[in-house]
């Protein structure tokens, strides 16, 4: 597969290339309807690099792409292995899923004459989400995390047309993200002093030299704050739910599925590649603290998911839950010989990507047809639109773990990691999530299938194509992988290695 | 160690949380805006500090004259940052003027009082 020819060296910068032309000329050449088209075929192109990008990574290795031909350590380097590829393209894939069910869901709540706009910071989000993996240098890291958060606040703010607290929702984002990041940018800035150096790979050479000393530790203390509010770890999380539940439907669906995952893939490259050192990756603190609020947020998310009276807010908190696996796996991921954390880990992410960017486009059909998706509304709703109804249960018992979802694989693994690793109490934490996942997906149940219908003479026949095909998409990706897992764990087990090796 | 040795580092520190102080304790949401500009500002002191050397001049270098210089790359970085920080208050404001037009106030207290308003009245 090798239809770029000579551009092919070229596969990591033009990742991010194309969406960002593609993002800014999309206000001047594309107005109206025409904006969904060029967005789509921005995304088409993105997926395809990065798509390529994998393939040629899992059979020639890393690639190193020192930017404007700069000699390293000193120019900016794009730098892609396993992880990085395996991250961008769970980000341009879901990209393009939701592009597609984009171009219904926003007709209804983002008012014509912004189309232009919307676009533009749209494709912008997933320029500055596929940036911040796939670059090699800190402070561009940095940069790049800037321009997915600043696209994604007018995102969500884009949503007051239909819910007008999708603007205090933008706001309270805006304030703590900006901190988030603020204390990312110290972080940067404190190991910069103390090495001399942005680069990661240099970083990492330059830190392994050292003694860790009050800079370096300090450093790791912003780091850690800084990203646990931009992953929305427990009790870093209060921006999320308003945020998930009152963006325009698509946008909740791409932020969902890729922006805190995004948050998960700095954390794991902070502290798995550049703050790695010989007394051990993350210290005995860091551990403490990233695996307690990860058990905290299993706990917390999924018993608060279960109170909620709207579908948004249930798969909002759900993932404050989802993402406390995911950094569980990657807190203990270091002290499990077997890296059987660190592959379920990986695995969640992709698997939750999936299930959960699939159910957010469900709650916004909901939304389309009912205006709404507050339970009280939804009762009876599985016989009226069986196909959204059947897609919200078939993503639920996947965050259950139910065998045959992708989700089952990715506890299966995380669950031996724990094991492995001699931690049976947090194992007994993820079965409790899975217990208390199994009580809210009921709920649902519950309501959309065994209560009476209510009249509100509403239409409530089944949605569009348009937008069933991309739910389903997604929700049957999740499906496939739980039944054909080999491939996908092959990639992540072969990813948590090249990361684990970095230690020694 | 003179502890004034690490003026700018104290100082840093201190806009810092004066800037994250007015971020929690305001109602007003303009002037938590301002508190947030306050609080990037002091980063921008901890990086221009970075590159600070006693007695050192520009980073021009000229042919045959040995002079040190300050380290311009943080200097550089923090123009980056600076354009972030000016872009995130453009949304920010941005983002109060539509909170304006919807409810008619920039007060966090009312804000929250007409959505709760608005809830019981459609429950």
């Amino acid at each position: 597969m090798n239809f770029l020819g000579a551009w092919s060296h070229h596969l990591p910068v033009l990742l991010v290339l194309i969406p960002l032309i593609g993002g800014v000329l999309s206000p001047i050449v594309a107005r109206g309807s025409r904006g969904w088209a060029w967005a789509f075929l921005t995304m088409v192109a993105t997926a395809t690099v990065a798509l390529e990008l994998l393939l040629r990574i899992r059979s020639s290795g890393p690639i190193s792409y020192p930017l404007g031909g700069w000699n390293l350590p000193f120019g900016i380097e794009l730098y892609v292995d396993l992880l990085s590829a395996i991250i961008a393209l769970v980000v341009a894939g879901v990209g393009l899923v939701v592009t597609f069910y984009a171009r219904t869901s926003v007709r209804f709540e983002i008012p014509d004459d912004r189309f232009g706009f919307f676009w533009s910071l749209w494709l912008l989000a997933i320029t500055g989400l596929i940036g911040i993996v796939i670059t090699g240098d800190a402070f561009n890291l940095y940069v790049m995390l800037e321009i997915s958060s600043l696209t994604i606040y007018g995102l969500i703010a884009m949503g007051r047309m239909r819910d007008r607290r999708a603007l205090t929702a933008a706001f309270n984002y805006l304030i703590l993200g900006s901190i988030g990041a603020a204390f990312i940018l110290i972080a940067i800035g404190l190991l910069y002093s103390e090495t001399g150096t942005l680069n990661m790979a240099d970083l990492h050479r330059r830190l392994s030299a050292i003694e860790a000393n009050a800079t370096i530790r300090s450093a790791r203390a912003f780091l850690l704050a800084g990203l646990g509010l931009k992953m929305a770890l427990f009790p870093l999380h209060l921006w999320m739910p308003a945020a998930y539940s009152r963006a325009p439907s698509a946008v909740a669906g791409l932020l969902a599925a890729t922006a805190t995952k995004v948050g998960i893939y700095m954390a794991m490259r902070f502290f798995y590649t550049v703050l790695a050192t010989d007394e051990g990756i993350l210290t005995a603190p860091n551990v403490l603290i990233l695996s307690g609020c990860a058990g905290a947020a299993i706990v917390f998310g999924s018993a608060t998911a279960a109170r909620q009276r709207s579908l948004s807010l249930l798969l909002a908190f759900s993932s404050v839950a989802q993402i406390g696996y995911i950094v569980l796996g990657m807190a203990i991921g270091h002290s499990d010989p077997t890296g059987y954390a660190m592959t379920g880990s990986i695995l969640h992410i992709i698997s939750h990507a999936l299930m959960k960017g699939g159910l957010f486009l469900c709650a916004g059909i909901f939304i389309w047809r009912l205006g709404t998706n507050d339970f009280d509304q939804l009762a009876g709703i599985g016989r009226r639109m069986p196909w959204t109804s059947a897609a919200v249960v078939a993503g639920g018992l996947g965050l259950i773990g139910v065998p045959g979802t992708a989700g089952f694989i990715s506890k299966l693994y995380l669950l031996r990691g724990l094991f492995e690793s001699g931690h049976p109490l947090l194992a007994v934490l993820v079965l409790t999530g899975s217990v208390l996942a199994a009580i809210y997906t009921w709920r649902f149940v519950e309501i959309a299938y065994l209560k009476p219908p209510v009249e509100n003479g509403l239409d409530h026949s089944e949605a569009p194509l348009g937008m069933l095909i991309p739910t389903w998409i997604l929700i049957g990706a999740s499906l496939v992988i739980g039944f054909y897992p080999g491939p996908i764990i092959e990639i992540a087990s072969e990813a948590a290695s090249t990361l684990l090796g970095g230690s020694g | 160690m003179n502890p004034l040795d690490l003026f700018n580092h104290w100082a840093f520190v201190i806009i810092m949380m004066v800037g994250l102080y007015a971020i929690i304790s305001r109602n007003n949401l303009v002037k938590k805006v301002l508190g947030l500009g306050l609080f990037q500002t002091g980063i921008f002191l901890m990086y221009i500090t970075l590159g600070f050397k006693h007695g050192a001049g520009a980073p021009i270098l000229q042919q045959g004259v040995e002079a040190t210089y300050a380290n311009p790359l943080p200097h550089v970085l923090i123009l980056t940052a600076i354009v972030v920080s000016l872009s995130t208050m453009a949304v920010a404001l941005a983002i109060v003027i539509g909170i304006r037009e919807e409810y008619g106030t920039v007060e966090a207290d009312e804000v929250a009082r007409l959505d709760s308003e608005a809830q019981e009245a459609g429950s």
